[in-house]
């Protein structure tokens, strides 16, 4: 069977996947590095990456990665309210509506409902 | 569409219309693996890359062990070229016993090695000296013999002659004669001194003992080290024992600076042929412990494709 890309970004994906729920960030990093390395515009692979470095305890390093993610995988409804939740969580309240709008528009853009009702809900317990 | 979150402690099921749960997470949010479909197929794709730069890797090796045994076996060839060029320098070389033997004769009986060497070679003319030189009950009379000028050397002249004379044929009587003669001589110079009594006459006769042992040696065994072709021997170099020189140095073969650059390249083949057989033992290990990573490797995703068939399972029960 010939890889494809997409096929091979998936692959990669269910790896780091399974590594993550594994109790595994620092490996799952690797291979979702691996994968944004491959496919920079899969918007999994940049939230992959913020969400092993959150579990490693590397806030600052996940922010960076949700915000890339945005960047290169526009839009990225879910790098942004990964962004957001993290905010919260660091009490960083100033940025955090902004951020949350950002969201809410990249969620429209990508026609994601599902998205959006969550965001909706981030916003009223925010 | 629904998706489970297998990464929170209340797997909160969703749907379109239904509110999220408020425990939302960044790792609630990334999507599932994919189920179904063309899972298997990623699956395979990943242990098709993964084989695949495996096998890339272990071409690179294999290739670079075939460089090494082909480079190996050159170093091997080299020196065993350089051995033999040693070998043929040595032959070549005016150094060594019989030189020394020659420079004697030369010295001392030009006279008598002007004279056709076969003459020398006949048994009877051999034995004849060799029962001159032993027979004790000739011994008395043999000062008196050696007292002639001419024939104060024919012992040595005809063992000279002899080696001379077989030179490159090598026949194990002219040897064993050789051998003999030589041997005589040394005995009739510590007996009657008839070389004199310099200190040159005596390690003359120590070499000549020595040589005496090499030719009979050589006669037994036909060792073309001790074979001097007749060009070689005619050709009377400088020998490498001066006057004065030590009993060891006639009977030790001196390498010119041709034997030496030989050796010294068969040593440094030999290095480099042992550097090379290094280099190919690490690259088999360098092997053996890649196999062992894509074991792992393998058995990592194989891993992760039973985690995803449980999830699948876990998914479909739990699908509204």
């Amino acid at each position: 069977m010939k890889p494809t890309a997409k096929s091979a970004a998936d692959a990669l994906y269910q790896t780091a996947r399974w590594l993550l729920d594994s109790g595994r960030p620092r490996d799952a990093a690797d291979v979702f590095r691996a994968m944004a390395t491959c496919a920079p515009r899969e918007e999994r692979a940049w939230l992959g990456l913020g969400v092993c470095h959150e579990q490693m305890d590397q806030s600052e390093v996940a922010l960076q990665m949700y915000s890339v993610g945005q960047m290169a995988s526009a839009p990225a409804p879910r790098c942004a309210l990964a962004m957001a939740l993290l905010l919260r969580q660091l009490g960083e309240r100033d940025e955090l509506t902004e951020v949350l709008d950002s969201a809410a528009r990249a969620a429209e853009l990508a026609g994601d409902d599902e998205m959006s009702t969550l965001i909706e809900k981030e916003r009223h317990l925010s | 569409m629904t998706y489970i979150n297998p990464t929170t402690a209340s797997s909160a099921v969703t749907t379109a219309s239904a509110p999220v749960a408020s425990a939302t997470t960044s790792a609630s949010l990334l999507p599932p693996a994919q189920l179904g479909g063309d899972l298997g197929d990623a699956l395979a794709v990943m242990l098709t890359l993964s084989t695949k730069l495996h096998a890339a890797s272990s071409e690179g090796s294999k290739a670079q062990i075939r460089e090494a045994h082909e480079q190996k076996k050159a170093e091997i060839k080299k020196e065993i070229d350089a051995q033999r060029e040693e070998a043929e320098a040595r032959r070549q070389s005016s150094g060594g016993f019989f030189g020394a033997v020659k420079h004697l004769a030369q010295t001392y009986t030009k006279d008598l090695v002007s004279m056709r060497p076969e003459n020398f070679v006949a048994p009877g003319i051999g034995a004849f000296a060799k029962d001159l030189f032993t027979d004790p009950a000739t011994s008395r009379d043999l000062k008196q013999i050696f007292s002639s000028p001419a024939m104060r050397w024919v012992g040595v002249a005809a063992a000279v002659a002899a080696c001379v004379a077989t030179g490159g044929v090598g026949t194990p009587f002219a040897f064993a004669l050789a051998g003999a003669l030589l041997t005589s001589a040394s005995a009739a110079q510590e007996q009657f001194h008839f070389m004199g009594d310099s200190k040159w006459a005596q390690w003359a006769s120590t070499g000549m003992a020595v040589g005496g042992a090499a030719c009979t040696m050589g006669a037994g065994c036909g060792n073309a080290g001790w074979q001097m072709t007749v060009k070689g021997a005619t050709n009377v170099a400088s020998g490498t024992i001066a006057a004065g020189a030590g009993a060891g140095e006639i009977a030790a073969a001196r390498f010119d600076k041709k034997a030496d650059d030989a050796h010294a390249d068969a040593l440094e083949a030999r290095l480099a042929a042992a550097r090379m057989q290094r280099l190919i033992e690490n690259i088999v290990e360098f092997l053996k412990e890649d196999s062992e990573t894509q074991r792992k490797e393998t058995s990592h995703v194989q891993k992760a494709a039973e985690a995803n068939n449980a999830t699948l399972v876990a998914a479909t029960s739990l699908r509204v």
